[in-house]
């Protein structure tokens, strides 16, 4: 069989529908339409009335020098980068739950939990029951990284040699899963269109918080697969950090989504804390096929045409 | 989307990066942008604008991926649309079309429905009749013999979903069905051209030997 008569076969199963008349479909639209103007409208009041109760205070202390953008934004960039060689174990979650009508943040359902160290480290995503969806990780000493993908019954492992693998476990701590390294927050808080700074508590404990609020980026700059859809909407992050070490020590983010509803979502860290034994030995599951590729000199760059479901850790990928 | 893929065919082995904008220039981007903009404005001519150009499309490709699940297939398209009017802001024509653009919204509402409903990669009930009955109707007129000449491509079809990834049946339906190019398909899935080549030559590779297998 050629492509040609391939590419028959796919046509023929599927030619162009004869569809029913648009009336869902346009009302669908309208209605969405009609959402988004309300949206925007009432976040455009509340940040008119906002901006005119804090002109007006401002006015009232007689204070004219504006907020210390730079000043936040370094101090996040710092604290993103301040907690390398620690241990860390780190939670990621969604505290209030929700999606837009077209049902798209199911994925945000699972739970993450990540553990980093300079021995190793490791990221698992657990399905709502608490069975182990996907785990990737890292063990320094025995030179192998892992990625287990539970719905393909398969686990691949990288042989790395230990000296790349103990570079990337030092910086891993910082950049666990979702607090990203100073490079990467560096990034982030110059997309960021507002950023601003003030004094606040974490369990009774001051905090710094620094919040971050922009646009979410358009579909085809976003990377993060789960969110590229999710994108025209405002998003703010709310960053805390550790007044006395510096560090990161969580976030809280909200999502004004499209339908009107509102993801909260947030991310903490612990640091030097005790990571148990063997966190860093992947066991597969019984009956899970174990793959080997080898690894390259560099972090990330395996042979990726040996993964079956062609996904490398992350790209370049290689020539063939 | 508009390009002729069984021209397309004859180049397999390299990276076919042309836009389908580059093949048959249809839309230029100043009136997608046009469009985003009139869509913005809740300008209810745009919303049919938009059912025009891509309501079919949409939902073929959502039948292709649901297992022909027509129903399901007519509310993904309804549901793509509407989250298209509520993301309209986030178009950029600098970056992509709007073809490419309103594909990968429709690939997250399918994938949404795909874990939700952890549908079964089959043919649906409605349509597994049995052949013979197939070939009768196909001997009562063009219209028959039509439907059988696709219940038996929709078999084959079934065959290579149940050997192949989601993943490259999703790239074999993007190219073949919806005519897309590599970048064009590398845009929808957020995957690199390269990728895409490999995975879909993968994807070429297994679903020969699979419908050779069938016919021997």
């Amino acid at each position: 069989m050629n492509e040609r008569e391939l590419a028959s076969v796919l046509q023929a199963a599927w030619p162009m529908p004869e569809v029913a008349p648009p009336d869902r479909a346009l009302a669908a639209m309208v209605e969405a339409g009609r959402s988004v103007a309300e949206h925007r409208s009432g976040r455009r009041r509340m940040a008119l009335a906002l901006a005119a109760v804090m002109g007006l205070a401002v006015m009232a202390m007689g204070l004219v020098a504006p907020t210390n953008a730079r000043r936040a934004r370094n101090l996040l960039i710092s604290a993103a980068g301040a907690a390398a060689n620690m241990s860390i174990v780190h939670s990621w979650g969604i505290l209030v739950p929700t999606h837009d009508s077209a049902g798209l943040l199911l994925s945000g359902h699972d739970s993450q939990e990540s553990w980093a160290s300079p021995e190793g480290w490791r990221w698992d995503i657990c399905t709502p029951g608490g069975e182990l969806r996907i785990s990737r990780g890292a063990n320094v000493a025995a030179g192998y990284a892992w990625w287990y993908d539970a719905e393909r019954r398969k686990v691949m492992v990288f042989s790395v040699p230990a000296d790349v693998l103990r570079e990337e476990a030092a910086r891993r701590p910082a950049r666990s899963a979702h607090l990203m390294d100073s490079a990467s927050m560096q990034e982030h808080v110059e997309k960021a269109d507002e950023v601003s700074e003030e004094e606040g508590q974490v369990e009774g404990m001051p905090v710094l918080k620094v919040t971050l609020s922009s646009l979410a980026r358009p579909a085809n700059e976003d990377p993060g697969e789960d969110w590229r859809v999710f994108a025209g909407f405002d998003l703010d992050e709310e960053y805390y950090i550790d007044p006395a070490e510096g560090i990161l020590l969580g976030m809280r983010g909200y999502a004004f989504l499209p339908s009107g509803k509102t993801l909260v979502w947030e991310s903490w860290s612990d640091y030097g804390s005790e990571i148990a034994p063997g966190t860093f030995d992947f066991s597969p599951p019984s009956g899970v096929e174990v793959l080997h590729a080898d690894g390259a000199g560099e972090w990330g760059v395996c042979d990726c045409r040996r993964i079956p479901w062609g996904v490398p850790f992350r790209e370049p990928y290689p020539s063939e | 989307m508009n390009g002729n893929a069984a021209n397309r065919v004859e180049g397999e082995g390299q990276i076919d990066t042309a836009t389908s904008e580059e093949r048959v220039p249809v839309a230029p981007r100043a009136a997608e942008g046009e469009l985003r903009s009139r869509l913005e404005r809740g300008d209810e001519e745009a919303y049919a604008d938009l059912w025009r150009r891509f309501g079919p499309a949409i939902q073929r490709f959502a039948m292709a991926r649901l297992g022909g699940d027509s129903e399901l297939a007519e509310e993904v398209m309804v549901q793509t649309l509407a989250a298209a009017v509520r993301s309209a802001r986030s178009f950029d024509p600098r970056r992509s079309s709007l073809s490419t653009w309103i594909h990968g919204i429709a690939r997250r509402v399918i994938q949404g429905e795909l874990r939700t409903r952890q549908r079964r990669k089959s043919v649906p009930t409605s349509v597994q009749v049995p052949m013979e009955m197939g070939v009768e109707l196909a001997a009562e007129g063009d219209l028959a013999a039509s439907s059988a000449s696709r219940l038996e491509a929709q078999r084959k079809v079934a065959l290579l979903a149940d050997e192949l990834s989601d993943a490259e049946m999703e790239a074999l339906l993007l190219h073949f069905v919806e005519e897309f190019s590599l970048k064009e398909i590398a845009q929808i899935v957020g995957r690199s051209p390269r990728a895409v080549h490999s995975l879909l030559h993968r994807a070429k590779q297994k679903a020969r030997e699979r419908l050779e297998k069938h016919d021997e």
